[in-house]
């Protein structure tokens, strides 16, 4: 483990480097979150609540989708695939950490070093603007802190499949690209999933991307109406079936590495 | 005047070939990335049908109108990025590692050389889609179409794509005096794909002033598309004109003030 915290140090020091970058990218994330709540606050007019969903917190639930994504998101599928491609995964070969259990590392030092700068400006923007968020209990809290660890493997596992796709094909772009369509659809990031027809969520729920981002908001905006128990558990299976996809992808995938971009 | 014209227009044709050449070279590489880019067309229209499952009007267009305004904004969107994304997203490397020496010493415009480094052939499906779902959401409304209305539609679009290219060349000439601008330049980018990708009649006060008047993303699709749902005004296109222009001038001027200090820094 010793081994593993050491990539994760060496690369918290880099965050430091690129602390002004990482500050622009949360405000390039605000960008859509500001866009979205103009475009839902049009829709909502005089309306006060859609299927549950009140507009007071729209603006509120896209700023917190934005602060999600330090905690949830990532990218590792893109520098993985890169190389794997460009054959550098060589390198890590040879070394005595798993070459790709290492970019969870990588990606936990990103998120903890944007967290320490993107944090102090969302206080700000909750203060500024009067968020109504109610945390009302304790349990609210570890719900949603569990909820967010096993969002953030399931992302990540399926991330790095994504981006062991490179073993397997030529060019992963467009892999990556469709993933980001069915994340953008699917796992509330452009609209909360309650504005849904009941039967696209029936057909939404099949899938694990309303498990990643929309299920810690739902905690944080409606909270009364969620099975808990039914969540924990399709959130415990899907880390377990990712678990076992990645293992076998790998599996498969080091054998035909043929690194011959090194 | 006329021999450089053609000048700059052989130029134009070798850098469209070879981006045409390249784009040959893998072609199955190529097929998935333009479907896969058109699938963000196809997010627009989920999002259009869920916005119309809960209202009529979305800032003053009905649902086939939005059906257009996509069509349109991805249309305006992919026209820049066919003809000048490609150079402008990489100005700032280019600036910023030295690597407009050569384009110094050869007998064209600098700046030319520098936005036209190559074309981005994939843009091209989605401006053909992008036409397309316009073309069908005129044909839905029964719009009337008149010679006069097309040739100022194009007109916009040729404003709008000009104001873009002002725009953001203009900002990433900062690498001059800033150093490298990486962040900033997805930043930019993002910056026009997602405000215009609603209505400018969306927002109010501040804002709204600021994307009429002072950063007119307006113009890349809420303009265009008023020509045939709304009708014309005359007053805004003739600001837009003046506008455009000051801002490809002020390209032109922060560029050579930019070569000024440039230092060749890493070549």
């Amino acid at each position: 483990m010793r081994k593993y915290f050491a990539v994760f140090k060496h690369n918290l020091m880099r965050q430091y480097e690129f602390r002004y970058n990482n500050l622009l990218w949360f405000f390039v994330g605000l960008v859509p979150a500001v866009v979205n709540y103009i475009a839902w606050i049009t829709v909502y007019g005089d309306t006060v609540e859609i299927n549950g969903f009140s507009k007071e917190s729209i603006f509120p639930y896209f700023v917190v989708m934005t602060i999600l994504w330090y905690f949830v998101g990532g990218t590792i599928s893109r520098y993985l695939g890169e190389h794997i491609k460009g054959g550098s995964l060589n390198m890590f070969l040879i070394k005595p950490i798993h070459p790709i259990v290492r970019y969870i590392f990588i990606e936990q030092a990103w998120k903890l070093g944007s967290l320490v700068v993107v944090t102090p400006i969302s206080i700000l923007i909750f203060v500024l603007f009067d968020f109504p968020i109610q945390i009302i209990s304790i349990w609210q809290i570890v719900a949603l802190v569990f909820s967010i660890i096993f969002a953030a493997i399931i992302f990540s596992l399926w991330d790095m499949i994504i981006g062991m796709t490179a073993f397997f094909i030529d060019d992963i772009d467009p892999v990556g690209r469709l993933n980001r369509v069915l994340f953008s659809l699917m796992s509330g990031q452009i609209y909360p999933l309650a504005l849904l027809p009941g039967w696209i969520t029936k057909f939404n729920d099949l899938f694990f991307f309303r498990y990643t981002f929309a299920f810690p908001s739902e905690i944080i905006f409606t909270p009364g109406s969620i099975n808990y128990i039914r969540m924990f558990s399709i959130q415990i299976f899907w880390v377990l079936f990712l678990i076992i996809a990645f293992k076998l992808i790998y599996k498969s995938g080091i054998r035909r590495y043929e690194a011959y971009g090194a | 005047m006329a021999h450089k014209i053609i000048r700059y227009l052989k130029f134009i044709k070798i850098i469209f070939s070879l981006s045409f050449q390249k784009m040959s070279e893998y072609r199955v590489s190529f097929a998935l990335t333009v479907l896969s880019t058109n699938l963000w067309i196809l997010v627009d229209i989920i999002w259009l049908l869920l916005i119309f499952e809960y209202t009529d009007y979305f800032a003053q267009y009905t649902n086939w109108q939005y059906f257009g305004f996509i069509g349109i904004f991805s249309f305006v969107r992919n026209l820049f990025h066919f003809i000048f994304h490609d150079s402008v997203y990489r100005l700032t490397d280019h600036i910023y590692d030295g690597k407009i020496d050569t384009w110094i010493t050869k007998p064209l415009s600098s700046q030319f050389l520098a936005s036209f480094v190559s074309f981005n052939m994939i843009s091209i499906a989605n401006i053909v889609l992008g036409l397309i779902i316009f073309i069908i959401s005129l044909v839905k409304i029964g719009a009337q179409i008149t010679l006069w209305k097309v040739l100022l539609f194009v007109y916009i679009v040729a404003l709008a794509v000009i104001f873009m290219y002002s725009f953001m060349f203009s900002l990433l000439c900062l690498t001059f005096w800033l150093g490298r601008l990486s962040a900033f330049n997805d930043f930019l980018s993002q910056f026009f794909d997602d405000p215009a990708e609603i209505p400018t009649m969306a927002y109010k006060g501040v804002l709204k002033f600021a994307f009429y008047f002072i950063i007119p993303i307006v113009l890349v699709a809420t303009l265009p598309t008023s020509v045939f749902y709304f009708g014309i005004d005359y007053k805004y296109i003739l600001y837009y004109s003046v506008f455009v222009l000051i801002s490809f001038a002020f390209s032109r001027f922060i560029w050579n003030r930019g070569l000024r200090v440039y230092s060749s820094v890493s070549s």
